[in-house]
């Protein structure tokens, strides 16, 4: 496959597994071109490019520190997504999930990678390994962790609904 | 209340994940970039051709950098002192201290934000003309965790004990938000927090300000943040109107030079161009470092550095403060 149509075939893929991972879209947009434009240089040379090119986004994710310090995380926008119509169920759901990805990203990097590869790529133990370049134990044990950190922290609370007296 | 169990904990998560997924960028910017850079490795080629071809090339570049760039009447003049925010906290909680201001002309975010350890605590101020708040009051309204805050309504969302975001609008056409995280009992200090606020604005000034800018972008912001006035930085955003959240390009003053490269002319001196980062950098006379940064052709970023315009006599007295 040239680099062109994986473009055309993957893009749209990388970038929400990105936005899933980093939290951030306009994060995960630099990291995606970052590593589009250093894989589009030595296409040629890259044996699985799907793979390398997932592992890459991973990696940099992980190791992001110079720019992560740098941006100023765009809460503004999240905000305006949380909100549904003004009906009261959809709004519950909107909030549980909200309240979810807030505990997400309390989670070390290595851990929130591992969850979003098990629940959102749906990938195996040993899949997860080989893009985190650690043992399938190690998986479980990561996992293991953060579903227990996010189990903790779940702590339902009443909704008030608008204009309701108490 | 009872803990939720593993398969409902899982089932949760997958559905948040998915909602996440659907606010990635649609491919637009990347695609362009892929472009660019494309188009452009032919002529690295051809460059080792020979040192007049280099010449010539190097020349042609650099007209066509500079026929990108706008005229200096198109741009904004330098104008430190800009407001950033309107409004001041009265109140924050002990050890907070003040590390990031941000600012930028028009209906841009205007944001500032205190520091403890990990810790933090934003004010940001949006105007209702930007249409992506001009609905903040039928939103506010909307959703069922509301608050008073100095006689009006406004909402808390993302509320997990140790992070909260308040919303509100002090006056018909701002919107202030007030974000808290790792801070025990987040929510109520989100509450006292935006409690106190008060029409005092703050002013921001940095070391540099964008010359002429590439055809097609604007100035976005000015961002200065640090922790104490030593170590404060100042960064420059231009970002394309249809795109206004997305940094097209950036300038910043930085104490150490993100790295070395291939040797560029540069506001008249000997420069460095990082091909990897689009990153074009040169000491300055202070002995600090400018480096312009963004995906585009290496000749438009030098035009970039070549135009800053650099301020002598920053405000970093507040950096640190609390």
């Amino acid at each position: 496959m040239g680099f062109d149509e994986f473009v055309a075939d993957r893009l749209d893929g990388l970038l929400r597994y990105a936005t899933v991972l980093t939290d951030d879209p306009h994060l995960a947009q630099d990291i995606v071109q970052d590593v589009l434009l250093r894989a589009q240089q030595r296409w040629t040379k890259i044996e699985a490019p799907a793979t390398y090119v997932r592992r890459m986004v991973t990696n940099e994710y992980l190791s992001w520190r110079r720019r992560a310090v740098r941006r100023m995380i765009p809460s503004s926008h999240e905000m305006l997504d949380a909100l549904g119509p003004a009906t009261a169920d959809p709004a519950t759901a909107y909030d549980e999930r909200d309240a979810m990805l807030a505990r997400l990203a309390t989670l070390p990097r290595k851990q929130r990678a591992a969850i979003v590869l098990r629940y959102y790529e749906n990938y195996t133990d040993d899949e997860i390994a080989a893009v985190l370049r650690c043992g399938a134990s190690t998986v479980r044990s990561q996992i293991s962790r953060a579903l227990a950190t996010l189990r903790a922290a779940a702590a339902p609370r009443p909704v008030l609904t608008t204009g309701a007296p108490e | 209340m009872t803990q939720p169990t593993e398969h409902e904990t899982e089932t949760l998560l997958r559905d948040s994940l998915d909602r996440l997924a659907a606010r990635a960028p649609d491919g637009h910017e990347v695609r362009n970039a892929l472009a660019r850079a494309a188009a452009r490795r032919p002529r690295a080629r051809l460059a080792l051709v020979g040192a007049v071809a280099a010449v010539v090339l190097i020349a042609a570049g650099v007209a066509v950098g500079t026929r990108l760039l706008t005229s200096p009447e198109d741009v904004p003049a330098a104008s430190p002192g800009r407001p950033v925010l309107a409004w001041s906290p009265g109140w924050l909680p002990d050890g907070f201290t003040e590390q990031y201001r941000e600012s930028g002309p028009g209906t841009a975010p205007q944001v500032r934000r205190w520091s403890a350890g990990p810790a933090r605590i934003s004010l940001s101020a949006y105007s209702t003309s930007d249409p992506e708040w001009a609905q903040a009051p039928m939103r506010i309204a909307a959703l069922p965790d509301q608050v008073v805050v100095r006689g009006r309504v406004g909402m808390v969302t993302g509320d997990v004990g140790t992070a909260a975001g308040l919303t509100w609008m002090p006056d018909d056409k701002h919107v202030l938000v007030a974000q808290v995280s790792g801070v025990p009992d987040a929510r109520n200090v989100a509450e006292r927090v935006a409690d106190s606020v008060i029409a005092r604005a703050a002013g921001i000034r940095g070391e540099l300000h964008f010359g002429p800018l590439p055809a097609g972008l604007h100035e976005l912001s000015t961002i200065v943040q640090g922790t104490s006035p030593g170590d404060a930085t100042t960064e420059q955003r231009a970002a394309d109107p249809a795109r206004p959240s997305i940094p097209a390009l950036r300038a910043e003053i930085v104490a150490n030079p993100p790295g070395v490269g291939e040797a560029v002319a540069v506001r008249g001196t000997s420069g460095s161009y990082l091909a990897g980062e689009g990153t074009v950098v040169v000491r300055l006379p202070s002995g600090r470092w400018l480096a312009v940064s963004g995906q585009l052709p290496k000749d438009v970023l030098v035009a970039v550095a070549d135009g800053i315009v650099l301020d002598a006599a920053p405000d970093y007295r507040w950096v640190g403060s609390s």
